[in-house]
C-alpha cells in the first residue's frame, strides 16, 4: 500500500502527454496535449509530410516525450480492413476464427479491426510505441454523443483518405461500413472491404449498382416515411434529377470540366474536392441501399445524415445528399486531434 | 478498454537516473536521520549523566560536610587528651615536687590539691620543723598560706596548711605556659 501511495504522488507530480497521431496517407496531423493535475499546459499541433514524415515525426515526439513518463500515444487506426458490427455475439469467437480484434459496446455493437493490421501498425510505430487505438467509429460515437441516442439516423465520419458510414438508432449500431477512399480511386468501389479475405461475421452482398435500388427494399410501401416523400411535389420521378446541373447530360460534368479549364493549383484542388465529394456522396448512397437490402433494416427509413467532416469540404456533399436522396444532411466540422486526445484521455481515466 | 483495440505498455515512472537519484536521495535521509537519532540518544544519555554526576556531587559534598565535621570533633577531642595529657603531667610534676617538699619528720595523712590550692593535713613533731622545712618552701611557691595546729597525744601536733594562689599569678603562670 504505501508503494502504491509513493507511485500516486510521483504520478501526481508527473505531467502527463497526450499525443494524437492521425495520419493522412503519406503525412501526419499531430496534436500534443500537456496536462499537469488536469490542468490544461499546453497545445501544440503540428503537420508533417514528405519522404521523411514519420522521422520528422518521430523525432519531434521523442523531445516531447522525454518531458514525462506519462505519456499516452494515441492513433486513428487507418487500417482498411475495420468496422463496425450490431450486437457483440462475436466478441468472443472473433479473434480465433476470422482473426479480428474487437471492442463490445455496451453489449450492444462491436468494434473490430484486423489483428494483422494492428500487429503492422504497432510494428510501425515500434520507436514510439502506441498506447491507444481508436476506430473511426468511436470517433463517430464520441463527436456525436449528443445525437445517437436521439433516434434513427445515418452518421458519417468524412476523412481525406477513408470514410466511415453508420447507422445508429437509439444510441445502438444497427449498421456500418468503412471506405477507403485511395483503394476506392484506384480500384473502384466494388473492392473494397472484404480485402484478404478479412470477414467478421457479415455477408454483405456485393450491391454494385450506383443509386438506390428501390426494387430490393422489401415492404416499402408499408413505411410511413414514404408518404411524407409523395408530399414532394416538384419530383415526379428519379430522372427529374437530371435537371441538377451536375448531372444533366446538356451540363458537362465535372471530370469534363477539368479537361477544359487550366489546371491551377486551386482549380485542381477544388475539382480533388468534387471528386472526393462525389465518391463520398456514392459511398453513402451504396451503404444505403446495402441498409434496405439487409435484415438489420427492419423497414426504417433514413431521414437525416449527420456528417463529421474533417477534411474541410462538405458542400457539394450535402448538396449531392439532398438533392439526390432527399436527405436532411447537417454537417460538423471535426477537429480529428481534438477527438482522439479527447478518446485517449477518457480511456487514460479508466485505467 | 473501451475504445482502444490495445492497452497502453506499462509506464515506468521512475527512470533508471531517477532510482538512482532516489536511492541516494533516501540513503541521505536515512543517514540523517541516523545521525539525528544517535545524537539525541547521546543528549539524552549525556543529561542522564550529568543529572547522575550532579547526585554524586551533592552525596560527595554532603559526605565532605560530614567528615569535615568530625575532623573538627576529632581535633577537639585531640586538643582536649592533650590538655588532659599536659595537666596529668603538670599534676604528677606538682605532686612529685610536692612530696619531694615534705621532710622526712613530718608525715602527710592527706593532700588536697586544686588547681589554685593546696590544703595539706599532716603531724609534725613540732611547729619549727614544719616552719623551717616546709612551711619556707610552701611560702615560696603560694601567694597567701594559712597553717593551722593542733597538738596531739604523743606531743606532735596535727596540722593544716592551706595554700593559694592568685589569680593573677595563675594568669601570669599560665601566660607563662
Amino acid at each position: 500500500m504505501p508503494s502504491s501511495w509513493g507511485i500516486f504522488v510521483i504520478a501526481w507530480l508527473y505531467q502527463k502527454i497526450f499525443i494524437a497521431i492521425v495520419p493522412d496517407g503519406g503525412s501526419y496531423d499531430v496534436r500534443v496535449v500537456t496536462l499537469k493535475q488536469k490542468k490544461l499546459l499546453s497545445k501544440e499541433s503540428r503537420h508533417f509530410e514528405g519522404s521523411t514524415a514519420y522521422e520528422d515525426m518521430a523525432g519531434y515526439l521523442r523531445k516531447r516525450l522525454d518531458i514525462s513518463p506519462l505519456h499516452y500515444i494515441a492513433i486513428l487506426n487507418p487500417g482498411m480492413n475495420q468496422g463496425a458490427l450490431s450486437g457483440c455475439s462475436l466478441h468472443d469467437i472473433a479473434e480465433d476464427l476470422n482473426g479480428a480484434k474487437t471492442l463490445c459496446r455496451n453489449q450492444k455493437w462491436l468494434l473490430y479491426t484486423s489483428i494483422l493490421e494492428l500487429e503492422t501498425l504497432k510494428k510501425q510505430y515500434s520507436t514510439l510505441g502506441l498506447d491507444f487505438v481508436f476506430s473511426p467509429f468511436s470517433i463517430i460515437e464520441n463527436f456525436f454523443r449528443d445525437k445517437i441516442g436521439t433516434g434513427f439516423a445515418l452518421y458519417a465520419l468524412a476523412q481525406k483518405d477513408s470514410f466511415s458510414v453508420a447507422f445508429f438508432d437509439d444510441g445502438k449500431l444497427e449498421y456500418a461500413h468503412h471506405y477507403p477512399m485511395h483503394q476506392h480511386e484506384g480500384a473502384g468501389i466494388e473492392q473494397e472491404g472484404n480485402v484478404i479475405g478479412f470477414t467478421v461475421g457479415v455477408e454483405e452482398d456485393e450491391v454494385v449498382e450506383r443509386g438506390i435500388s428501390l426494387d430490393d427494399i422489401e415492404n416499402l410501401d408499408d413505411l410511413d416515411i414514404i408518404d411524407e416523400l409523395d408530399n414532394l411535389s416538384d419530383i415526379e420521378d428519379l430522372d427529374a434529377l437530371e435537371d441538377i446541373d451536375e448531372f444533366s447530360d446538356d451540363q458537362p460534368t465535372i471530370e469534363e470540366k477539368r479537361l477544359v479549364l487550366p489546371r491551377s493549383d486551386e482549380i485542381k484542388q477544388e475539382m480533388e474536392g468534387f471528386n472526393d465529394d462525389f465518391a463520398r456522396f456514392e459511398f453513402i448512397q451504396k451503404t444505403l441501399s446495402r441498409f434496405y437490402a439487409s435484415e438489420q433494416c427492419n423497414d426504417r427509413f433514413v431521414e437525416t445524415v449527420y456528417i463529421a467532416d474533417a477534411y474541410g469540404s462538405g458542400v457539394e456533399l450535402k448538396r449531392y445528399l439532398e438533392e439526390e436522396l432527399f436527405l436532411n444532411v447537417l454537417i460538423r466540422r471535426i477537429d480529428m486531434g481534438d477527438e482522439v486526445i479527447s478518446l485517449a484521455m477518457s480511456e487514460e481515466e479508466e485505467l | 478498454m473501451k475504445h482502444s483495440f490495445i492497452t497502453p505498455s506499462p509506464k515506468r515512472l521512475i527512470s533508471g537516473e531517477l532510482r538512482l537519484v532516489l536511492f541516494f536521495f533516501i540513503v541521505t535521509i536515512m543517514m540523517l536521520v541516523g545521525t539525528y537519532l544517535f545524537l539525541e540518544y547521546k543528549t539524552y544519555d549525556f543529561i542522564d549523566e550529568r543529572e547522575e554526576v550532579v547526585q554524586q556531587e551533592k552525596s560527595l559534598k554532603h559526605s565532605i560536610t560530614q567528615m569535615e565535621e568530625e575532623i573538627k570533633t576529632i581535633e577537639k577531642e585531640v586538643k582536649i587528651a592533650e590538655q588532659i595529657t599536659t595537666d596529668n603531667t603538670v599534676m604528677k610534676e606538682s605532686i612529685r615536687n610536692l612530696f619531694d617538699l615534705v621532710p622526712d619528720d613530718i608525715t602527710l595523712d592527706r593532700a588536697e590539691l586544686e588547681s589554685s590550692s593546696l590544703i595539706l593535713y599532716g603531724t609534725t613533731p613540732n611547729k619549727d620543723t614544719y616552719e623551717y622545712r616546709l612551711h619556707a618552701p610552701l611560702r615560696s611557691i603560694f601567694h597567701r598560706t594559712y597553717t593551722s595546729f593542733y597538738p596531739i597525744e604523743n606531743g606532735w601536733y596535727r596540722f593544716v596548711s592551706s595554700n593559694y594562689l592568685d589569680d593573677e599569678t595563675m594568669t601570669q603562670g599560665e601566660e607563662i605556659k
